[in-house]
């Protein structure tokens, strides 16, 4: 008689903080298409002229690093999960490589075009999701790397990368921008450069053997992250305050807009070991909101459990209606991006609910995929 | 998270939610220290680039070929921080609110810079009439913004005069003598000219530069006068004179041209003829 098959383990603050992100991204981008303030914001060198539009911008700083971490975790987790059941070494570690290509064609095809409501393909542009994917690619390299050791690593690539943003190069050549932007530095072809993203998803698989397996208690889990993220996050004000090394954009006071705002694009020292510590910061949150009141992160889990479905279908939602269909594109301000938001959440839950039912009772090799 | 957004950041500001409004238009949102640093903004048609002044100080310009509009960004406070390096970055909108111009201006510590500079082209072919807008931000807070507009340079008011040659002016009356366009050439002759400059008001310099230029017949200047005028009245009036003698002078036809800012504002033609007795003159 054959055994029913096993339940997926699931870590529910994972994937509530993993929804988090997602929430924060969707109102990320519903300011992206509703709020004015994008008709003169130069990511690269953001301006704000409001508390309420710095609260508006800085939130999505928490995406990216959230993203890559628990990407990282995740990647750690499916290999440990896939050997464990019986899947060879390199049969694992492909199925993951497979799912960090998939990434990459989904960012160049799907996403892309999504952002201007598939008014033209433009697949010769890197974003998030192809950082997200390469990293995961490299991460399969390490994956049975003891943790410390991949940790360090990621520490160490954090370290190199501030002296690499310092390698001079001509943008005019287009092999050499594709090359520096790819991999250390930001621009046009691409803002999300992999060796800073990649060291954070090592990161996150670092922290993932602790979450997920080393730490057995909440209890312990939690103080152990408290302890790891007040480390970062002191490091990090270490580093800010010297103004030197590790910093990108100079600031005025500690605490200012200026002293959060350095760059993101590429992540500093400071900005790396800042949102590493706050995440971390967030998941011990997470855990601790769960055991005392469960029910107020169940909304997080929905998005959480089906984040890459979440980012697509409410990035091209918006894209067409919005973007291509002129809805309100950019007429507003902050409260019209909160409003847009709000829609954006009431649409996407019940499809995200939908689609997760969908992809668990589904062996479609794409399906499973999303 | 509507919450979030309006509490999180209340500690982070350096400025004041309230911004004051002064009385040449610039928008300030005031530091919330007592030293803390505070801007300014002037636009003006022209900079003298050595001295950093502004000419032709206004906030409406007219849209012109190779003309330009230069924003001056006065620092108050800006010594209170020396010892310190700044940040700042000079944001030009388009009447939709779109940056079309971004510099970022960092100021080495020790250097004691209190004005900052920066211009854009207002070339018809670059830039549409309407309503535009500077802003100034310190380590990326707003802390000034000023509006300007841009009009087609047919419908910008413009400075215009006429020009009265006269021989002597009454002493007790201050009325003109010899109003006329010709004059004879004396042994002591005096040619003298009042010049009533209208719209200067269009401008907001403290005082505005004109250029009176004598012109001989040969169409070089003879004598160049420069006076400096309050631009508050609808019309000022300025005077200049020559002497018309036989051995500075030969007859013929001559200008009398005046400048604002090198643009010319008025002119008008005399005659100057050899001295002959009862014959009057002819109007030009």
């Amino acid at each position: 008689m054959s055994q029913p098959p096993e339940k997926k383990q699931r870590f529910q603050f994972i994937d509530q903080f993993r929804g988090l992100i997602g929430v924060l991204m969707l109102l990320g981008h519903s300011s992206y298409y509703f709020n004015s303030i994008w008709e003169r914001l130069d990511p690269l060198d953001p301006l704000v002229d409001s508390q309420a539009q710095f609260a508006l911008r800085y939130m999505g700083y928490l995406c990216a690093p959230g993203f890559l971490m628990m990407a990282g975790a995740m990647v750690w987790w499916s290999y440990q999960q896939r050997v464990k059941k019986g899947t060879p070494d390199w049969t694992a570690r492909w199925q993951l490589i497979q799912r960090g290509i998939f990434l990459v064609i989904v960012q160049m095809t799907w996403v892309n075009s999504s952002w201007g409501g598939f008014s033209e393909f433009q697949p010769w542009h890197l974003g998030i999701i192809a950082c997200i994917g390469i990293s995961m690619i490299l991460l399969t390299l390490i994956i049975r790397w003891h943790w410390l050791l991949r940790f360090f690593t990621g520490l160490a690539i954090l370290v190199i990368h501030s002296f690499l943003l310092k390698i001079q190069y001509d943008p005019e050549i287009t092999w050499i921008r594709v090359l520096m932007e790819t991999f250390i530095t930001s621009g046009d072809f691409n803002k999300y450069p992999v060796l800073p993203w990649f060291a954070l998803a090592t990161l996150g698989s670092g922290m993932a053997t602790g979450w997920l397996r080393v730490w057995k208690t909440d209890r312990k889990r939690i103080l152990m992250s408290l302890g790891i993220a007040a480390t970062a996050l002191i490091l990090a004000v270490i580093i800010r305050m010297g103004r030197g090394y590790g910093n990108i954009f100079p600031f005025s006071d500690f605490g200012s807009f200026s002293f959060f705002f350095d760059q993101k694009y590429p992540p500093s020292l400071f900005m790396n070991l800042w949102f590493f510590g706050l995440v971390v910061l967030g998941i011990s949150l997470f855990i601790a909101i769960g055991k005392v009141a469960p029910k107020l992160l169940v909304v997080f889990s929905i998005p959480g459990k089906v984040p890459l479905f979440f980012y697509t279908i409410h990035l091209a939602i918006l894209g067409i209606f919005v973007k291509r269909l002129d809805l309100f594109y950019r007429e507003g301000g902050v409260v019209a991006a909160l409003i847009g938001f709000g829609i954006m959440l009431v649409v996407m839950l019940p499809l995200c609910w939908w689609f997760y039912g969908v992809k668990s009772r589904s062996n479609n090799y794409f399906i499973k995929m999303i | 998270m509507a919450a979030m957004v309006e509490i999180l950041p209340t500690g982070c500001t350096e400025r004041a939610s309230g911004p004051l409004i002064l009385p040449d238009s610039t928008i300030v949102f005031p530091s919330i220290k007592a030293d803390g640093i505070s801007a300014k903004i002037t636009f003006s048609r022209y900079l003298a680039q050595k001295s950093v002044r502004q000419s032709a100080i206004s906030t409406l310009f007219p849209l012109v070929e190779d003309g330009n509009v230069y924003a001056v960004i006065q620092l108050d406070n800006r010594l209170n921080q020396i010892d310190r390096e700044l940040m700042f970055h000079v944001d030009w909108l388009d009447p939709e609110g779109r940056s079309f111009y971004l510099k970022r201006i960092d100021i080495s510590p020790g250097d004691s810079t209190a004005s900052l500079t920066s211009s854009i082209s207002v070339s018809p072919d670059k830039r549409l009439p309407g309503k535009y807008m500077m802003r100034i931000f310190l380590f990326r807070e707003l802390i000034a913004e000023k509006y300007f507009e841009l009009r087609d340079s047919a419908k910008v008011e413009k400075v215009y005069g006429d020009i009265v040659f006269f021989k002597s002016i009454e002493k007790e009356s201050g009325e003109m003598k010899g109003v006329d366009t010709v004059f004879e050439i004396k042994k002591k002759g005096i040619l003298r000219a009042q010049i009533n400059l209208r719209n200067l008001h269009i401008y907001q310099d403290e005082e505005l530069p004109v250029r009176l230029e004598w012109i001989e017949p040969g169409g070089e200047s003879f004598y160049s006068k420069k006076i400096d005028v309050k631009p508050a009245d609808p019309v000022t009036s300025i005077t200049g004179s020559i002497s018309i003698t036989h051995d500075k002078r030969g007859a013929g036809i001559y200008y009398l041209r005046a400048y604002l800012f090198e643009e010319l504002v008025a002119e008008r033609k005399f005659g100057l003829k050899a001295e002959t007795r009862g014959k009057h003159s002819r109007d030009y």
